[in-house]
């Protein structure tokens, strides 16, 4: 019994793999439109990238389960990062969507659990990251502006682009991403 | 002792007159005032429209873009009684071409009127007299003279100026119906006020998702409508095309008014043929006989179910 378990266990994860994130089905169904809205794609898929063995426990970013391949008729269309920030009392959920070239391609805050600083939202204010890519280091003030009101947000959320920008760097220097 | 009582009584009855006369007096004041301020809507004007979105429940919500347009508009006069006002808008295009707008009309201590449901649908939505009293209804119709949305409230008149409230479940708006899927009932806050530049149509309104597990709010929207009065002569090529077309229009408003006196509910199709009834009835080269009006508005109706 226990064998025919693992066996169909083992068969649904080989044949719809790609769909087994780590989200709940509100993120999942959020992370679903971000994708289609930003690459303007329809059927897609997400493989998790194996980073495995590339010195993941000295990234400044929590990387495992968090790092995906998007791909479209087996082209790749860019990578996809979802990941979980502190706000000032709970913590938020964000995507980052990448070139093939990792350059950022969009960023959103997708679940935002608490009145106070909610502003980080706005495209406005996001679109501050757009274009960079691995050698950048985004800090608050330069060239990041602050938002009056939602000080600990922006911070973090800074703080969280920095950190995954050098992450990947180091990742594409381990050839990740080749 | 008896004079005295017989005295006291007269009195007693002239003063309870009297105070019957002066409530029924004010009360024919504060209609009159009602009407004097939906008539004031009447006329030539400039108009502005601009919306733009403001709160949404969800963080990752994209705003659309603020919506900004303009145009000259007539609001004419089509029928006028003791307990109804009827008012039909007309848009002029670069001075040149006359197009049918939206129609509003007012009812006082309207019992009748109907309400959106949603998935194109109306229901008939009857009130106790007790809760129409002193109170206008607002109908208001698409182009095509089919049923927008309806609201009943009080007109207020404090500090010189007049104004009037209601929140009404409506379709999308027709600056987005062909464009958005994304929400499909609009709740209007509807706030007119008349003003000393015209008036204004200000909109606090509810982009909201509607299934049959309830309503969830996507977005709030902020709106304005100024009308800014002109002469009247401006809107001249309105007027000549109303006369010359309203005899129609009356055909198409009794043909609806049928269908609202069935008191069911009522769903339309949006289109026929790939085309919406407005594309049929904006048609002036037609002979529009009082059948070919009916027939045409009946193809819309899939239904007009007992509630």
């Amino acid at each position: 019994m226990i064998q025919q378990l693992i066996v169909f266990l083992s068969l649904t994860m080989a044949i719809g793999g790609s769909e087994f994130y780590p989200w709940s089905a509100v993120l999942e169904q959020k992370v679903d439109k971000a994708i289609k809205s930003t690459y303007q794609v329809e059927d897609y898929s997400l493989r998790s990238m194996d980073v495995q063995g590339r010195l993941t426990s000295t990234l400044p970013s929590e990387m495992e389960n968090s790092l995906f391949e998007l791909v479209e008729k087996d082209q790749l269309l860019g990578y996809v990062y979802v990941a979980q920030a502190p706000s000032m009392k709970n913590v938020f959920d964000y995507v980052v969507l990448f070139e093939k070239d990792l350059t950022v391609r969009n960023a959103k805050v997708l679940i935002y659990r608490e009145q106070h600083g909610r502003q980080i939202g706005s495209r406005r204010w996001l679109s501050q990251f757009l274009g960079m890519g691995p050698e950048d280091r985004p800090e608050l003030g330069a060239p990041i502006d602050g938002i009056s009101g939602a000080t600990i947000s922006v911070t973090n959320m800074t703080k969280a682009m920095k950190d995954l920008l050098a992450s990947v760097h180091t990742l594409d220097e381990k050839g990740l991403f080749e | 002792m008896y004079l005295l009582n017989y005295r006291i009584g007269w009195l007693m009855i002239s003063l309870i007159a009297f105070l019957v006369l002066s409530s029924a007096q004010a009360q024919t004041t504060k209609k009159d005032k009602d009407k004097e301020a939906i008539k004031k809507m009447l006329g030539c004007y400039d108009v502005t429209f601009k919306y733009t979105e403001t709160f949404s429940p969800e963080v990752d919500y994209e705003k659309a873009y603020d919506y900004h347009a303009s145009g000259l508009e007539l609001a004419q006069l089509v029928e006028e009684t003791e307990d109804k006002i009827v008012i039909q808008h007309l848009l002029l295009v670069n001075d040149t071409v006359v197009i049918k707008h939206w129609r509003q009309d007012w009812i006082y201590e309207d019992t009748e009127s109907y309400r959106y449901e949603g998935n194109n649908t109306w229901v008939y939505d009857p009130k106790s007299p007790e809760e129409v009293k002193g109170k206008w209804t607002q109908n208001v119709y698409q182009v095509d003279d089919s049923p927008r949305y309806s609201g009943t409230a009080t007109w207020v008149h404090v500090d010189g100026s007049s104004s009037w409230y209601h929140k009404a479940d409506s379709p999308l708006p027709r600056r987005e119906y062909t464009k958005r899927n994304d929400y499909n009932i609009m709740k209007r806050g509807n706030r007119l006020h008349i003003t000393d530049y015209g008036w204004l149509h200000e909109q606090d309104n509810d982009k909201v998702i509607r299934t049959d597990t309830g309503d969830v709010l996507l977005v709030q929207e902020k709106g304005y409508n100024h009308y800014y009065k002109r002469p009247e002569k401006d809107c001249q090529l309105a007027i000549d095309w109303w006369d010359e077309n309203k005899d129609m229009w009356v055909n198409v408003r009794d043909s609806w008014q049928e269908v609202f006196n069935k008191r069911n509910k009522l769903e339309l199709k949006l289109k026929v043929e790939e085309k919406r009834l407005y594309e049929h009835l904006f048609d002036t080269k037609r002979e529009w006989s009082e059948d070919k009006v009916d027939d045409i508005i009946h193809q819309y109706i899939v239904s007009t179910e007992n509630q």
